[in-house]
């Protein structure tokens, strides 16, 4: 007659826990994720990365390397929930929207400041590759980050 | 051609959202998308469980795990309670069987479908009186007049379908469906709850003339609950305040009050 013990609301309890700090942290910490992200590249402005392949013949150039940027950025728990949600009902996933542009950012700025550690002048043949570590898939369990690589060639041409 | 740096544009690729609102929204409709279905398919459910006949309960009854758990109470004052009850209750198709668990602390007590009331050691220390006895067996046989545990059973597998249906059970969706399809079985269950303890009051003035002494039992520590909108049981306060006003309306007095402790026979097996 008492009360039985009723794990699935406990269980409901966390989640809603779960979300609340997913939402909390996870907000600050895009946020000043995303405040780094415009001075660092407002910082790195000068330097042009492009998509073309060649060079042009005219350059003289002084030094050339292969530059890369790696960035795993993970989403929070908040996130998580919310995608989760979108499956359900289809539509724009905004929650890994803004995941994968801090994650591609990251990497394009660090690819960058790769190059002009190296006082290189542009990038070259910049390309990107994004990959899921840890299981994006449907019905894992489990953090779910991206991997963002950004690669390129770092010309200092005079 | 020189090269002009230029601000990047902030934006295209991550629009900003209102990602609390969008989360409310989608939370929202699909939580009430479940209570609607849950609802629904759950009174459609219990329409067909009360249906069953006895002898399809008594089988269903005999298949699930704590159907034979304990040991049968075949005499004893706990029986002559019973007996006393059921002589005053409405017919049962089946024939009502008392279980004990004296291993189990916990204090609760159960209607198993097909007629058996199981009773766990905890409750048999908890009480004091035999009205008190009297009361939580008529509990359970207003559980079965009411056919609460088919219901239940019915509402269990709506669940297990619906759960099934939106996904693994493992993702925050299902996770979600789980959790509300829950909370609308509780708000069923204290409805039943309150309902077995309207028929166990009755069922106490009838057999024993008065109704002395049944409240009793929610102010026993081991017994008394908060309660919450959430839970299975209404709290002790509710119950209690129920049955008070009951009285009331119906004149029910109060009246001697017998002592009870279990006997040590009724664990020895």
């Amino acid at each position: 007659m008492s009360g039985r013990t009723l794990w699935e609301l406990r269980d409901l309890w966390s989640f809603v826990a779960l979300v609340a700090v997913g939402y909390f942290f996870g907000r600050r910490i895009e946020a000043r994720h995303f405040a780094d992200l415009r001075r660092r590249e407002h910082a790195s402005l000068a330097l042009p990365v492009l998509t073309a392949p060649r060079l042009d013949p005219a350059w003289a150039v002084e030094d050339a390397a292969l530059v890369t940027g790696i960035a795993v950025v993970s989403i929070d728990y908040f996130k998580y929930v919310a995608a989760s949600l979108r499956n359900f009902f289809g539509g724009r996933v905004s929650a890994y929207e803004s995941l994968l542009d801090r994650a591609r950012r990251e990497a394009v700025l660090r690819m960058k400041e790769a190059a002009q550690a190296r006082g290189a002048t542009v990038i070259l043949n910049a390309r990107l590759e994004i990959s899921s570590v840890s299981g994006l898939d449907a019905g894992q369990r489990g953090a779910r980050s991206a991997e963002v690589l950004a690669y390129g060639t770092a010309l200092r041409v005079r | 051609m020189k090269y002009v740096p230029k601000e990047i544009p902030e934006g295209i690729n991550a629009p900003r959202t209102n990602v609390v609102g969008e989360f409310a929204l989608l939370a929202g409709t699909l939580v009430a998308l479940v209570v609607v279905a849950f609802y629904a398919l759950g009174v459609a459910a219990e329409t067909l469980a009360v249906r069953l006949s006895p002898e399809w309960e008594a089988a269903i009854g005999a298949r699930l795990p704590t159907a034979n758990a304990g040991v049968e109470v075949r005499a004893g004052r706990e029986r002559e309670v019973l007996v006393a009850l059921l002589a005053h209750a409405p017919r049962q198709g089946y024939d009502v069987q008392l279980r004990v668990r004296c291993g189990e602390k916990d204090v609760n007590a159960f209607a198993v479908p097909g007629g058996r009331v199981v009773v766990l050691g905890g409750l048999l220390d908890a009480v004091q009186s035999e009205n008190e006895v009297a009361f939580v067996l008529a509990h359970e046989l207003g559980h079965m007049q009411n056919r609460d545990h088919l219901r239940a059973l019915g509402r269990g597998l709506v669940l297990m379908t619906l759960v099934a249906a939106v996904g693994t059970g493992s993702d925050a969706a299902s996770r979600l469906v789980v959790g509300s399809g829950v909370a609308v079985s509780h708000r069923f269950s204290q409805r039943q709850e309150l309902a077995a303890d309207r028929f166990a009051a009755e069922l106490v003035q009838r057999t024993y003339g008065h109704v002395g002494g049944i409240t009793d039992f929610f102010g026993r520590p081991a017994l008394r609950e908060g309660g919450s909108w959430l839970g299975t049981h209404p709290g002790s306060k509710r119950r209690v305040l129920q049955l008070e006003r009951l009285a009331d309306q119906h004149g029910w007095g109060t009246g001697p009050v017998t002592p009870y402790a279990r006997a040590p026979s009724l664990c020895a097996e």
